[in-house]
């Protein structure tokens, strides 16, 4: 068998077994009809003038408009989507040695290494998924509350949405190598929720920015007018060599795997 | 020692594995050629599932090499494994799957063709007399049926060596007497089968050969048409106890000078 022929088998499978997984399709719908119904409820609560809300929500969010939904969207999407994305990789990982199936991926004509850079492919491509459906779905319900006219404003907005779902998704990656080192699921959920206790500390002590798992979150925070500082592209940036070696660390992991 | 052969489907040469003080695998030497059904019996906790783990490489050995089609397992190449079916332990079964979509990701795991892999399932479906269950979810099945289907992800497409642990474990008689038959046709057909038991009286209807395991090491072996096996079998547990008991403690590395 090819290396390619390998690669398109190992997706094939590793599709079957994804898009029929009730935990993916329950986080899926978790995460997207919570955060809209989130959004939804906290611009409702905003516009009736709930003063402690809009204290909580801060000046951005209390402006409401598309401005507030989105910052709402903003402040949210890098913890639920960190952990939603970490229970999926974790999941995507640890259940094949949680199940006892792992020992079913030995001896086969599709290495390991091609079915963890497969399984890899499928989260990337869904966690892009998840997050334009996130942000398609925020447009539609803005829409229908009559939040004011499509302009290119709104655009960017979104598309900084659509950046900081992607690079929460990529570090929630590491869930994937957790679950693979420690032979389960559960474990990798534990780090995933550790992971956003660290990154809120990072924050408070003021070196968020620098802590991969931090940066787009506090990005996220950063009102639309505010300019991108090479610094901040820098922190931002920097997620994706983490994610890269996360990723590498991963698929030697399960080449090498012993059990 | 096994004469080493390119004939040999599998082979194993002095192959050892511990685990801390415990010997698990004591300088094992076995050969499975084409066309064989070769079974290793012992007791729990004999070593037999740490020598299949070992063969399909989920375990290295500390000593001795694995041989597959006449290539060190060390150096296969995922290609090499190709029509190499195994079942060890747990059925390769995905819960949110079908019974057929689960056979269909062991076909296409296996290396069967995509346009190919509905014929092979197909087939298997019928052969160990799934079709009852193809449409459910793995998670609504009985454990007799689940091992089913991990005979089957094992045996599906052209098989031409077949490693199976306790293969009958769960089963009813029926399912006992399909994978019988099952195993029979492949080993006609060619393919070199090796299966752990520790049920003599089964292994003794379809095994050309018995090797009798014991604390890690190959103790014996059994004429399959033998008469009163059960009494050879002990016979020989009990000698090998009896040899371990004079050296020391059995299960225990000796210590070296």
């Amino acid at each position: 068998m090819t290396p390619n022929k390998q690669f398109s088998t190992a997706l094939t499978v590793e599709w079957m077994k994804f898009r029929r997984s009730p935990v993916v399709i329950i986080t899926t719908l978790l995460l997207i009809v919570g955060l809209l119904a989130m959004c939804g409820a906290l611009l409702y609560a905003i516009q009736s003038g709930n003063p402690q809300l809009i204290a909580k929500a801060g000046p951005t969010a209390a402006a409401g408009g598309w401005t507030g939904i989105f910052a709402i969207a903003s402040q949210v999407v890098p913890t639920a989507g960190l952990l939603a994305f970490g229970v999926v990789a974790g999941w995507v990982f640890g259940r094949e040695f949680t199940e006892g199936t792992v020992i079913g991926l030995f001896a086969r004509p599709v290495s390991r290494t091609v079915l963890a850079l497969a399984k890899f492919t499928i989260l990337l491509l869904w966690i892009a998924a998840c997050t334009l459906g996130l942000v398609s779905s925020l447009l539609l319900l803005g829409i229908a509350l009559r939040l004011g006219p499509i302009d290119s404003a709104l655009l960017s907005l979104a598309a900084k949405l659509v950046v900081v779902g992607v690079l929460t998704g990529l570090l929630a990656l590491v869930a994937g190598l957790v679950a693979t080192w420690t032979r389960g699921y559960l474990s990798a959920i534990g780090t995933i929720i550790g992971v956003v206790v660290l990154a809120v500390i990072a924050s408070f002590v003021g070196v968020g920015g620098w802590f991969p798992y931090a940066a787009p979150g506090i990005w996220a925070a950063t009102p639309s007018s505010t300019v991108l500082t090479l610094t901040m592209t820098i922190q931002l940036l920097l997620v994706v060599p983490v994610a890269a070696i996360i990723a590498a660390l991963t698929v030697r992991a399960w080449s090498r795997l012993q059990l | 020692m096994i004469k080493a052969t390119s004939e040999h489907a599998i082979r194993l040469r002095g192959v050892s594995k511990s685990y801390k003080a415990l010997r698990a695998l004591d300088s094992i030497d076995l050969g499975v050629l084409a066309g064989e059904v070769h079974a290793l019996v012992g007791l729990n906790g004999a070593g037999k599932t740490t020598m299949l783990r070992v063969l399909l490489g989920v375990i290295q050995p500390d000593a001795g090499s694995v041989w597959v089609r006449g290539k060190n397992v060390a150096h296969l190449s995922a290609a090499d494994w190709s029509g190499v079916g195994h079942l060890i332990e747990t059925p390769f079964a995905y819960p949110e799957l079908t019974v057929r979509a689960n056979i269909e990701v062991a076909a296409l795991l296996s290396g069967v063709a995509k346009k190919k892999a509905k014929g092979a399932v197909d087939s298997i479906v019928d052969e160990l007399n799934l079709g009852a269950w193809a449409a459910q979810r793995m998670r609504s099945l009985s454990l007799g049926n689940r091992q089913r289907v991990g005979l089957a992800a094992a045996l599906v497409g052209e098989v031409q060596i077949a490693v199976l642990d306790e293969p009958a474990n769960s089963l009813d008689p029926a399912g006992v007497v399909l994978v019988r038959d099952a195993i029979r046709r492949r080993a006609h057909a060619g393919a070199a089968i090796l299966v752990s038991s520790h049920h003599l009286d089964e292994v003794a209807r379809v095994a050309t050969n018995i090797t009798v395991i014991n604390s890690g090491r190959v103790v014996g072996a059994l004429e399959p048409t033998g008469i009163d096996l059960e009494r050879q079998f002990f016979a020989l547990i009990e000698a090998d106890a009896r040899d371990t008991t004079d050296a020391g403690p059995a299960g225990v590395v000796k210590a070296t000078a």
